[in-house]
């Protein structure tokens, strides 16, 4: 049960930091698509149209809470998770004290 | 008699949102009364939403004074959670530790109606939109905590604070009407009849006094903006646990949380007032606060249900749904859910464990969302 626990907390602590970095990336346009452009032509000119169409979006700024909100999502989630973990062993810590018999 | 006839023609020409705010404060004391939804709060909320919206100014002025005194610099909410620290036993959660990730798994709905909120925003399909903060506020009604909410949003100085105070507090009443719907689109009547053995392990008096100190030092280490809000919880806690101060402990839970509550009610009443109060983005606050609650319970029943595929020992998922804080009402609707299905299950004790793990939870949650914007 512990061994779980702790594969799913590095799961999900995982997931919420890749989020929290995949998102602002995302954001600040095409860093993600290079690889994609390097690897063939058709999804050149589709990377290049999304590219242009994200560029065009945050120029304005339109979707820029969305994706400050996702951002704060993969943040959020990932910054409960650990703390509620370093309370959790907190807690598992404090058990291991007794009270003295009568 | 004739100026009183100009004063009311006068009112009803030019002010009819006047009108309507009186109609929403007797509408507050209604359900208050009528319903004994929070009535400890709507109550005060629905006089005060009248007295602020009278035509001669006289009492908003000195609501407007206590209002700046209390709930601007979060002495209220602070205070308010000192009596609520005192009243909650951590003694189920601290006998099973690990109830404490459902209460962090059911803060969810919080970070779903932010990105809701935004993206209504960003979409212009109403007004000029929400600024980020304006959602984070928002959002925090998925806390599902009154001081959380007034006190991140007050940090956050949103026009929207009346709204979403009356949406924390209403929808916290009608949590045993959101919730059993959720839980029972998301499980199956099998997973409903999981049975779970309480054997209560003995929390020793250390572990008990311990907790809230070292809880308020590991939070303030990791998630400073929230210190205050554990630190006076876990304060009220420690009054309780100590074994010292019962009288004190006593009037923190009764005197201090009624009296909190009672100026908290008719003070975060001035944030009522017709011109701030009638938009339609009030619709949309108070819309998006039952998102968050449905996001919240959803998020804490997937979660045990997700737990479920690795485990041997099955929890039953409806418990997760008590993670949205609302103490003690979620796990109150969780252990009748429960009953209804087997009238020999008995799931009080895990789903108070878990409640209480939300409420820790929610104030990590508020305070994790203004170290990101604050």
């Amino acid at each position: 049960m512990k061994k779980i626990i702790s594969a799913l907390f590095i799961a999900i602590l995982t997931l919420s930091l890749l989020s929290s970095f995949a998102v602002p990336a995302f954001a600040e346009g095409s860093e993600a698509e290079v690889s994609v452009n390097e690897s063939s032509e058709v999804v050149d000119e589709v990377s290049e149209t999304v590219s242009e169409e994200v560029s065009e979006e945050n120029e304005d700024g339109k979707y820029a809470n969305t994706i400050r909100s996702l951002e704060i999502m993969g943040f959020g989630m990932f910054g409960i998770f650990l703390v509620t973990a370093i309370i959790v062993c907190v807690m598992y810590l404090l058990t291991l004290f007794k009270d003295k018999k009568a | 008699m004739e100026f009183i006839y100009e004063n009311a023609v006068k009112i009803v020409m030019e002010q009819p949102g006047m009108i309507a705010m009186w109609i929403i404060g007797a509408f507050l004391i209604f359900l208050a009364i009528k319903f004994d939804m929070e009535p400890t709060l709507l109550l005060p909320m629905g006089f005060g939403a009248i007295l602020v919206n009278l035509p001669v100014a006289g009492a908003p002025e000195v609501i407007e004074t206590l209002y700046s005194a209390t709930i601007e610099n979060e002495l209220l909410p602070l205070l308010l959670f000192i009596g609520i620290g005192a009243m909650i036993d951590f003694g189920p959660l601290l006998s099973n530790p690990k109830l404490m990730l459902f209460g962090a798994s059911a803060q969810f709905g919080i970070f779903m109606t932010l990105f809701l909120a935004a993206l209504l925003g960003d979409l212009g399909l109403f007004g000029e939109g929400f600024l980020i903060t304006d959602a984070a506020s928002i959002a925090i009604i998925g806390a599902a905590d009154g001081p959380t909410s007034i006190f991140v949003a007050g940090q956050f100085g949103t026009k929207y604070i009346g709204a979403i105070i009356v949406a924390a507090y209403s929808y916290m009443a009608l949590v045993p009407i959101v919730q059993p719907p959720v839980i029972k689109l998301l499980t199956t009547k099998k997973e409903r009849l999981i049975r779970m053995e309480y054997s209560p392990k003995g929390v020793s008096r250390k572990t008990r006094i311990f907790f809230p100190i070292i809880v308020t030092i590991v939070v303030g280490l990791i998630a400073p903006e929230c210190v205050s809000l554990i630190g006076f919880l876990m304060f009220g806690n420690l009054i309780r646990e100590c074994g010292r101060l019962d009288s004190l402990s006593e009037t923190a839970q009764k005197v201090l949380a009624n009296l909190v509550t009672l100026l908290l009610g008719i003070v975060v009443a001035f944030t009522m007032k017709a011109s701030d109060f009638l938009r339609w983005d009030t619709l949309i606050v108070i819309g998006l606060g039952l998102v968050a609650f449905i996001f919240d319970t959803a998020g804490g029943v997937l979660f045990a249900k997700f737990l479920n595929l690795f485990t041997k020992k099955k929890v039953n998922p409806m418990i997760g749904a008590s993670g949205i804080s609302a103490f003690p009402m979620s796990a109150r609707v969780v252990h009748k859910m429960g009953l209804k299905e087997d009238p020999q299950n008995f799931l009080l004790m895990h789903s108070i464990g878990v409640n209480v793990s939300g409420q820790v939870a929610s104030v990590i949650a508020g305070g994790i969302i203004l170290s990101i914007l604050g």
